[in-house]
């Protein structure tokens, strides 16, 4: 334990309960290496000191307040550097005011005495900034704790694990006790003991602990929610169960809760008997029935003597399982490795991009201008292109800078299917690949709800209970993985389950009911499966505490497609059910078709683009004389008439000089008549400026190759403005403008 | 400056300051000089369709978008594209707007005693887009109210229009 700090031990003594005979041995302890260790001290105040650790020790309950007063006292003089003495309390009086005095004055109201107290004031004169910071870094360190905290529930002996934790744990409180956020620093205390504990070998790290543990990060976030939404003046609510997790952790920490010692067994690589049972060399009954006789035997060691494996595949079986084992380990430590970084503001950050986005154009603009493309300027030409590749790399980078690591993220899911196991009685094997693939900053944040929700969506009604799953012979424990990696420009997150699999006649059936569907004749499998995204939608046979409300896989859906990703389904009955989420790799850039109207450009995401075609006049049809039809493949397709809908002058109103450009998806398609296709461009979107609000039809702004402003179509809202006959309220304005 | 003027009423000396002035057509028009940002050159707007007339479009500020308002439609004068015509960006209440006028002219500095309260000419000529009517160096300059002209009822009316409400969810 780190040497604990004179205003360390003042704050011990404020939460110290007199009652806790625990707690007091430990805080004379921990006034006993302070004395070991203060250089300054004369040999009479050790002895001073030495006397008011006994004194605490042999004090009963009843009698312990008083001494604490009097110890309160001692440390005051301490911090003034005076020469020590002990004065005891006359064993039996009560705290007079005048030894008491002293230790309000170093701690006005925090005394507890009562376990839980609601709430803690911020300290008048603390620096906000300095709040900030400590909330924003704190709450990276819990994350980086979490993930040491699963990774001990694999290996309970890691050491770097739990120094990992201990060092958050203690930071949080060195900080929190500085800013003088006295009952935050004490329980983070109070979770930092038992973890020092543990790491001395004095407390076995058992599956309680380990529940306690990572019960108290989750205090400490809690209490940072708390603190971050107070500010000077305001008080601090103390979260609820505080108290309660606190005596338990004290409990925990003294070595007395004894009770739940789980053979904790490395989760993550596979049993021997599993191995073997894949590799085909014993059936699971067989496995069974040896294990049986008497289960004290060493699996393989019982297979071989019973002759039912011959020794060199339980030996080959062995190994495979050392290997993984330690692959496991060297997956989930490989990566503990801190980077160097600096904290910097996203707003400063997206200035710098903006800016670095005008660098580019403005240095295409100088290398199309003429002097340059000239001939008989190469060595200007030579230094135009050499600027502009360090532009491209600069651009390049500042787009990298929004990127940051999924690896929060899946922590945060592993932690939850922790939970959801312990919860739903279902053991679980998670697996994550490529978590230090990067998103956008904005990207990561936007599917961190759909992925908790598809995974508890995977761990309710995907997976079995562990009996269904060894009835169907599987591994006993489900098998979750969720990876994410790069394919065709676009970021790929895969969750993927050896559960039951989606059961199409369920779904088709469901459906049905639900007036969803008339038939399932003409859907393929993807069809099918795609309606577990429809609202109100949920297969589940009864609602858990889990899921199955029957709310859920449409908000996914949406969440997924408002950041301009995609969500596929390929699942096999009885194998299994794989979630693919197809994402951009930032929000900030658009794939767009650039199309000319008149003398106007606009753009048109690519997303929403199904074909564009020259239409011949016979594909041409109208209703009523105006309502224009364009038949293609059978099908007949409104005509919308971007020039009319916008009122642009001077555009192309013909239908064999122009172009339709078929958009939207489902019920909702249209033909655009734009004039001509001008090739396709990344822009960066941009707002129209608050000045301006929202126009109907417009999804924003970029800047265009030229400099000028190009403005992206927001394809359903044109589609739906189309419906609503707002073209003729449109014309309406016009007239109503031109007589103000 | 200002300060001598303690006698006049609050709503005038609250005025006195530096103005940047402006012409259009032949009346020159006062901008307090705290709401401009800067004054540009005239440079490629982008129409934007579905909006108010008096919005030129939008433009392109060194990488930001901001929308431009031609005060001549504005005002309902007759559109007449000069020779020095800029923009000058201002920005109020934190949001970036950029004006057309015919001709930037010079800052001057007003004090709370040659501010009058703006004339009321009836129906026919609105005149509460003005702080007031000021003279300086022998010249009428009339005081702009630049908040009132950029977010008058009348563009919160044309905003609103445009704004349908199951546009929102599908955008969000």
């Amino acid at each position: 334990m780190p040497q604990p700090s004179l205003d360390e031990l003042a704050l011990l003594l404020m939460q110290l309960d007199p009652a806790d005979d625990v707690g007091a041995q430990r805080f004379s302890d921990a006034m006993r290496e302070a004395s070991d260790t203060a250089a300054s001290l004369q040999p009479g105040s050790i002895i001073a000191v030495l006397k008011c650790t006994d004194s605490i020790e042999r004090a009963s309950a009843a009698e312990r307040e008083g001494v604490l007063a009097a110890v309160g006292t001692l440390l005051e003089a301490w911090m003034r550097g005076d020469a020590l003495t002990w004065v005891p309390p006359v064993p039996g009086t009560a705290v007079t005011p005048a030894v008491a005095a002293p230790v309000q004055a170093i701690a006005p109201p925090a005394r507890i005495s009562e376990p839980v107290s609601v709430v803690e004031t911020l300290p008048d004169d603390v620096d906000m900034d300095l709040l900030h910071d400590f909330i924003a870094e704190s709450r990276d360190m819990l994350a980086g704790a979490e993930a040491s905290l699963l990774q001990l529930e694999t290996d309970p002996t890691d050491d770097e694990a739990i120094n990992t934790v201990f060092r958050a744990f203690h930071t949080i409180k060195g900080t929190a006790a500085f800013l003088g956020l006295s009952k935050l620093s004490g329980f983070a205390h109070k979770a930092e003991s038992l973890l020092s504990q543990v790491r001395d070998r004095v407390v076995v790290y058992t599956s309680h602990n380990a529940d306690l543990s990572l019960q108290s990060a989750d205090m400490l976030r809690e209490f940072l929610d708390a603190v971050d939404s107070a500010s000077a003046g305001t008080p601090v609510l103390i979260p609820d169960g505080c108290g309660e997790l606190t005596r338990d952790l004290e409990a925990a920490a003294a070595g007395l809760v004894t009770a739940p010692v789980v053979s904790d067994q490395p989760l993550p690589a596979a049993r021997l008997g599993d191995i073997l049972v894949d590799r085909g060399v014993v059936d699971r009954g067989t496995l069974e029935a040896v294990h049986a006789v008497d289960p004290s035997i060493p699996l393989g060691q019982a297979l071989v003597e019973a002759n039912v494996a011959p020794l060199k595949d339980v030996a080959q079986a062995l190994r495979q399982q050392a290997q993984q084992q330690k692959q496991v380990r060297q997956e989930s430590t490989g990566s503990t490795g801190s980077n160097d970084s600096i904290r910097v503001s996203t707003d400063r950050l997206d200035k710098l991009i903006d800016m670095v986005g005008e660098l580019v154009i403005a240095q295409a603009m100088i290398g199309a201008d003429g002097i340059v493309t000239q001939a008989g300027h190469q060595t200007l030409t030579r230094k135009v292109s050499m600027a502009g590749k360090i532009v491209r790399d600069l651009q390049d980078l500042s787009m990298s800078m929004r990127m940051v690591p999924l690896k929060p993220v899946f922590g945060k899911l592993a932690r939850l299917v922790r939970d959801l196991s312990q919860k739903g009685g279902k053991s679980v094997e998670f697996q994550t690949h490529g978590e230090d693939t990067e998103l956008d900053r904005n990207m990561v944040d936007a599917i961190s709800d759909p992925l908790v929700h598809m995974v508890r969506n995977s761990m309710d009604h995907g997976l079995e209970s562990p009996s269904d799953r060894t009835a169907m012979g599987k591994r006993p424990a489900g098998l979750l993985r969720l990876s994410a990696f790069h394919a065709g420009g676009a970021v790929v997150v895969e969750l993927h389950d050896d559960g039951r699999g989606l059961n199409r006649d369920k779904i088709v059936a469901k459906a049905i009911a639900k007036g969803l569907i008339d038939s399932d004749k003409t859907l393929s499998d993807q069809d099918v499966f795609a309606l577990i995204f429809a609202p109100g939608f949920s297969t589940a046979d009864q609602v858990t505490d889990i899921s199955g409300r029957g709310v859920g896989m449409d908000v996914v859906r949406r969440n997924i497609e408002s950041i301009r990703g995609r969500i596929e389904i390929s699942s096999t009955v009885g194998k299994g059910t794989t979630f693919t989420l197809r994402l951009p790799l930032t929000l900030a850039i658009t794939d767009g078709m650039l199309v000319r109207v008149g003398q106007e450009r606009y753009i048109v995401p690519t997303t929403s683009i199904q074909l564009s075609f020259r239409p011949s006049a016979e594909q041409i049809c109208t209703v009523a004389g105006r309502g224009e039809m364009v038949v293609l493949r059978d099908e007949t397709l409104p005509v919308l008439r971007l020039h009319r809908l916008f009122n642009v002058a001077g555009a192309c109103e013909r239908f064999d000089e122009s172009l339709l450009m078929l958009v939207g998806d489902g019920d909702k398609r249209v033909a655009l008549l734009v004039d001509d296709l001008l090739g396709q461009h990344q822009v960066v979107a941009k707002s129209l400026g608050q000045g301006i609000g929202r126009v109907d039809g417009l999804s924003g702004g970029a800047i265009l190759g030229d400099g000028r402003v190009g403005l992206i179509l927001d394809i359903a809202q044109l589609i739906q403005l189309s419906r609503s006959g707002t073209v003729a309220d449109d014309s309406a304005r016009q007239d109503r403008r031109s007589v103000a | 400056m200002s300060t001598a003027s303690s006698a006049v009423a609050p709503h005038q000396s609250s005025h006195a300051g530096k103005y940047l002035t402006f012409f259009l057509a032949n009346e020159e028009y006062g901008l307090k000089i705290l709401t401009v940002h800067e004054i540009i050159g005239m440079m490629p707007v982008t129409r934007v369709p579905r909006t108010p007339d008096f919005i030129r479009g939008v433009l392109n500020l060194r990488g930001k978008v901001i929308p431009v308002v031609d005060l001549r439609i504005r005002f309902g004068m007759p559109v007449v594209e000069t020779q020095d015509v800029c923009i000058i960006v201002v920005q109020v209440r934190g949001i970036q707007m950029g004006i057309v006028v015919d001709r930037v002219s010079e800052v001057v500095t007003v004090l709370a005693d040659a501010i009058e309260p703006p004339p009321s000419f009836g129906f026919d000529v609105p005149t509460d887009f003005l702080l007031g009517i000021a003279k300086a160096q022998g010249r009428v300059k009339m005081l702009l109210d630049i908040d009132h002209v950029l977010t008058s009822t009348e563009i919160v009316q044309a905003t609103e229009a445009v704004i349908d409400p199951s546009a929102a969810s599908t955008a969000a």
